[in-house]
């Protein structure tokens, strides 16, 4: 082709490819907002020239390709952004979640209030409305660590639908990027350009995928697939692995996340990390049950101090204290997969102090040795033979402060899955209802005397003394042990049958003519102890008073009654531990506990919002180097509109110059 | 770099939340003034203001006991000041009453005054506080502690306790005085021995003066282990026979002892002192006043003194009173009695000032502890604010560079996006 006709036709194909390019320009135009969409160009190349006289001539023009501007390493970037934004955001709203819960459920007030209660009992321990106050303040004291806990388990519920959730999208988006997979493969098989909308789409999904759970992806020929954090694959070609969320081995109230069917049920949770999954997952294991075990811990810590030290004291009937708080038992859960059913293992908490908030895993080795291992390390902390009788085994963990009671038996390799402190806020119950039923008094109270037709008379010529008493859990060497008491107490009597100035007095301790022990004191010495061993277990040990003096006349006496109600021994004792360390190893009284689980949390979520605020603003980073990349651009697109525009004019006017020169030719003849 | 117009708008978007935002937390700030409203924002602040706020609480335990020691303590001061206030009407009215002028009249109207005095006595001892309960009833406050019984005589039916409260870290004060201490248990006579006229110095046709004064003790560690520890007694006997009169100090043991076993002996004047022999010399001395009739002889036996309650010795001057008037054997039996009455009388003074002395100084700690306390409250509640509230002037700054920010990226945003080639063609 030559001549006018050469001219027209090149000009045809400009005209073609300008209205191509503006089909792409327009395309572009209507994608801007697209999400995923990677703008396209088109590549423009010259037809094959003709040759013809030794010199060769254009054909005009031709688009020989759309091109779709895309970086995998950009995208890459994205996806990976993605799902750490999403995994940082996801733990931080939940964090901040439980931390409002914790700092509007002033606990750390509540156990103020609860103490402020005791020393004003303490201060007038007849007094039955500072009573009364006292066992107000310990109801709403355990009715909010109660509905603490209730709240945090509803979170952990959430969790558990969050999960759910999770799950069904991630199994709805790798079903999709499955059959893109498909699509992609039939329509690139055919040869020809790219279906870069499919591309675009499949890119998309697996950005959405990635906001979920974090992913690796490999491209493999003209196939994407994607593989867990973990490894685990997830699409591979045109099938997707769906995943389901079941109950963990131990706790069947703690999802966890596993394949579908028949792939095995082992659990995925392990090793993912990034996107919602992931964030959740994070979040339960290291901020969730942390933060109910460490309230738990604090409502124990309460329960079994104050239990104890109400066991200590006498209330207004003259018997020991009832308990004031319910001490929750040990949660204990078998793995499903045990060997054998019919055992169970049930536990108490022994020793407050050393307990630590953590769970733990019961194995049984085959040496019938049982190993106890942090539940999140998997580091063995304790290990124990444990003593039988009677057919069940005693596993006393002394150093994490519970023991256990195996019966039935156990296969070897069998394990549990061991709380301590899970269930201490939410079965936190106050037991005591009645306030007279407050051991506020001090178990006895020595007076100078006989004890005469109710009241004391004192003829005593000496000066023998006893100091108040107080609670030791034994006995000390020298200290002469008065036992077999019960309640309600005896009044006792200490007689010395001769006088003594220097050198050591010798007494007997009688109880209504019948005597109960006998002993020595050194005159002017230090004194000797008084043990009188407690006639209930708890608390078990002596209470403790001590004789002294320098002066011992014939026949002194001294009287030991039980204290009364205007006593305030136990109620003191009770109202310092307040200030005393009674919890992590002794070092921490309640208050502080309170704080430093409070702080504990708030430090938490103060990361996460750090970490969280960094990952938004990296992925806005890496979403503005792949949109700047692959992004729309309206002023680019207007500017292509009238280069193509002008390049669709100047055509069309070359093939009406063409028509003109036709026109000049057909007149001429 | 080229920029895509979606990122143009997400660019702008961000700005402005992100600017909201801080305007958001700035202005929450603001209207609760306090800047831990989300405790994540400065955790280590917040762990502080949560270990203030229990130390703040704890202290204020401590302030609560504090004054209710103070008040417990005031009270029973005031109280134990009009005890004292009543003790020394009583011995004015004993000392006056100690003299051979007076009549029955007199000593029925001082019995009279007595019998009222004592029963004012047991009123204040059984004091109450403004809870309803006994102060000196030791752990048993709820009942009165101290039963004055038709025959005169006081029952204590309180017992020793003592309670402490804790006004400081590891600080404790006792907050009651059992009153035992204070009522029941004092020495008598001179405190380690008492002196008791034999009832034949009064007998019909005696004509002795002889009084014996409550005696003072020389070799305290003798006289505790010869009358308490060995339970020993001495007869003192002073008789005037043709010769002279004479005096001879006997001991025994046992109560009543058997048999006396005399142990040294002299001639007495009136007014002299008779010095009771001990291991290592005389151990104590008694002087003794007035001459026994011709041909008879005064007794009296020294014991181990045993603990005497006020109200005991209230009663004593009462019988000491009753013993009448008139005759020369009267007269000195109530001289006698009421010697004896004064000494315990002045021994329960002594013990009541020491007891006032210990609240005293027991207040004055107590108002001490009091001010440290709310010297370090003041100074943790600072500390606490530092930490927890706002500095207005500094938020109310970043309040306005916030929304002069956000205003701008606002403008901004639409000046950006009136940036359109599309506009011109």
């Amino acid at each position: 082709m030559s001549g006018v006709s050469g001219l027209i036709n090149a000009s045809l194909s400009g005209l073609q490819a300008a209205q191509e390019a503006l089909q792409v320009t327009g395309n572009n135009i209507a994608n801007v907002n697209t999400p995923g969409y990677s703008q396209e160009t088109v590549v423009q190349s010259t037809l094959t020239p003709s040759y013809r006289g030794g010199q060769f001539y254009g054909n005009g023009t031709q688009i020989s390709n759309v091109q779709r501007v895309y970086s995998s390493f950009l995208q890459g970037q994205v996806w990976s952004a993605t799902a750490g934004a999403s995994g940082a955001s996801t733990l931080s709203q939940n964090l901040q979640q439980v931390m409002g819960l914790l700092s509007s459920g002033s606990v750390s007030s509540q156990i103020q209030q609860f103490f402020s209660g005791v020393a004003q009992v303490a201060a007038s321990p007849s007094d039955l409305p500072a009573r009364q106050t006292l066992l107000g303040n310990a109801q709403s004291l355990s009715s909010n660590f109660q509905s603490l806990a209730q709240q945090l388990n509803s979170i952990g519920q959430g969790v558990n639908q969050q999960l759910q959730q999770g799950v069904q999208t991630v199994n709805s988006l790798s079903k999709q990027i499955a059959q893109l997979n498909q699509q992609i493969a039939s329509l690139q098989g055919e040869g020809n350009g790219n279906p870069n909308d499919l591309l675009d789409q499949q890119a998309q999904l697996i950005t959405q995928l990635s906001a979920q759970v974090g992913v690796q992806v490999m491209q493999q020929g003209n196939q994407t697939n994607v593989y867990l954090s973990n490894g685990q694959v997830l699409v591979a070609g045109a099938q997707a692995f769906s995943l389901v969320t079941r109950p963990s081995n131990y706790d069947q109230q703690s999802l966890t996340i596993a394949y579908s069917g028949s792939l095995g049920s082992e659990s995925l949770s392990q090793g993912l990390v990034g996107g919602a999954l992931g964030g959740l997952l994070q979040f339960r294991q290291q901020s969730l049950i942390p933060a109910q075990n460490g309230l738990g811990l604090l409502a124990d810590g309460l329960a079994a101090t104050l239990n104890q030290q109400q066991a200590k004291g006498l209330n207004l009937y003259g018997s020991s204290g009832s308990a004031l708080f319910s001490l929750a038992p040990v949660q204990i859960f078998a793995n499903a997969q045990n060997q054998s059913s019919g055992a169970s293992v049930q536990g108490q908490i022994t020793n407050v102090a050393n307990l630590q908030g953590q769970d733990y895993i019961l194995q049984m080795s085959s040496g019938g040795v049982w190993e106890l291992r942090n539940a999140s390390t998997g580091a063995v902390v304790d290990s124990t033979s444990g003593s039988s009788s009677g057919g069940v085994t005693n596993l006393n963990f002394s150093q994490e402060g519970f023991q256990l009671q195996v019966s039935g038996s156990v296969a070897a390799g069998d394990s549990y899955l061991v709380e301590p402190t899970r269930l201490g806020a939410s079965r936190l119950q106050t037991l005591l209802q009645d306030p007279s039923g407050i051991a506020a008094a001090s178990l006895y109270v020595g007076s100078a005397g006989v004890a005469s037709s109710g009241g004391i008379v004192n003829n005593n010529l000496g000066n023998m003394t006893l100091s108040a008493g107080q609670f030791v859990s034994g006995t000390s060497a020298g200290a002469v042990q008065v036992s077999g008491l019960r309640f309600p107490l005896p009044t006792l009597s200490l007689q010395f049958a001769s006088g003594a100035s220097s050198g050591t007095a010798n007494f007997t301790i009688t109880s209504s003519g019948a005597t109960l022990a006998s002993g020595s004191v050194a005159l002017g010495s230090s004194g000797t102890a008084i043990d009188i061993a407690y006639p209930s277990d708890p608390p078990g040990g002596f209470y403790q008073m001590v004789l002294s003096g320098t002066l011992v006349g014939a026949g002194d006496t001294l009287t030991l009654g039980p204290g009364g109600p205007g006593s305030n021994g136990n109620a003191q004792a009770m109202s310092s531990l307040a200030t005393q360390g009674t919890l992590n190893g002794g070092q921490n009284n309640f208050s502080a506990q309170a704080a430093q689980l409070l702080a504990q949390v708030a430090t938490q979520t103060h990361q996460a919002q750090t970490t969280s605020q960094a990952q938004q603003s990296l992925l806005a980073q890496t979403q503005a180097a792949q949109q700047s990349y692959s992004g729309v651009n309206l002023d680019q697109e207007a500017a292509n509109l009238i280069l193509y525009q002008q390049a669709y004019q100047a055509a069309a006017k070359a093939i009406s110059i063409g028509n003109t020169l036709f026109q000049s030719l057909m007149q001429s003849l | 770099m080229r920029l895509s117009t979606q990122q143009i708008f997400q660019t702008g978007l961000n700005g402005m939340l992100q600017q909201q935002n801080t305007l958001n937390n700035l202005s929450e700030q603001l209207s609760t003034g306090n800047a831990l409203n989300n405790p994540a924002s400065n955790p280590t602040a917040y762990g502080q203001v949560l270990n203030l706020g229990s130390r703040l609480a704890n202290l204020s335990n401590y302030q609560q006991n504090n004054q209710y020691v103070q008040q417990n303590l005031n009270q029973s001061s005031s109280t134990l000041q009009s005890v004292g206030t009543l003790i020394n009407q009583v011995q004015q009215l004993a000392v006056q009453m100690n003299n051979g002028t007076v009549n029955g009249n007199d000593l029925q109207n001082a019995i009279n005054a007595m019998q009222g005095n004592l029963q004012q006595l047991v009123q204040l001892a059984n004091t109450q506080n403004a809870n309803g309960k006994y102060i000196y009833g030791g752990s048993r406050d709820n009942s009165p502690p101290f039963a004055l019984q038709s025959n005169g005589q006081v029952i204590y039916q309180g017992d020793g306790g003592t309670n402490f409260l804790q006004i400081g870290p590891a600080l404790s004060v006792p907050s009651n005085q059992p009153g035992n201490a204070i009522f029941m248990d004092i020495p008598a006579g001179n405190g380690t021995f008492t002196v008791t006229p034999s009832s034949g110095n009064y007998s019909a046709g005696s004509s002795g003066t002889v009084t014996l004064d409550p005696g003072s003790v020389l070799d305290p560690g003798a006289a505790q282990n010869a009358f308490v520890a060995q339970g020993a007694s001495y007869q003192i006997s002073i008789s005037q026979g043709s010769s002279g009169m004479t005096y001879t100090v006997s001991s025994g043991t046992g109560n009543p002892p058997m048999s006396w076993n005399p142990i040294s002996s002299g001639s007495y004047v009136a007014g002299q002192s008779i010095e009771i022999p001990g291991p290592n010399g005389p151990m104590a001395q008694i002087t003794a006043q007035g001459t026994p009739g011709l041909g008879q002889t005064d007794t009296f036996t020294l014991q181990a003194a045993r603990p005497q309650s006020l109200f005991q010795t209230f009663q004593d001057i009462i019988t000491a009173l009753q013993a009448g008037a008139g005759s020369v054997t009267a007269n000195t039996q109530r001289a006698q009695g009421l010697s004896n009455a004064l000494a315990n009388l002045s021994a329960a003074q002594t013990q009541l000032l020491s007891t006032q002395a210990a609240i005293g100084s027991q207040l004055q700690a107590a108002q001490s502890v009091s001010t440290l306390n709310s010297n370090l409250s003041q100074q943790f509640q600072t500390t606490q604010s530092s930490l927890a509230d706002i500095n207005y002037p500094e938020v109310i700054t970043q309040f306005q560079e916030s929304s002069t920010a956000l205003q701008a990226a606002q403008k901004a945003f639409a000046q950006v996006q009136g940036l359109s080639l599309f506009q011109y063609i």
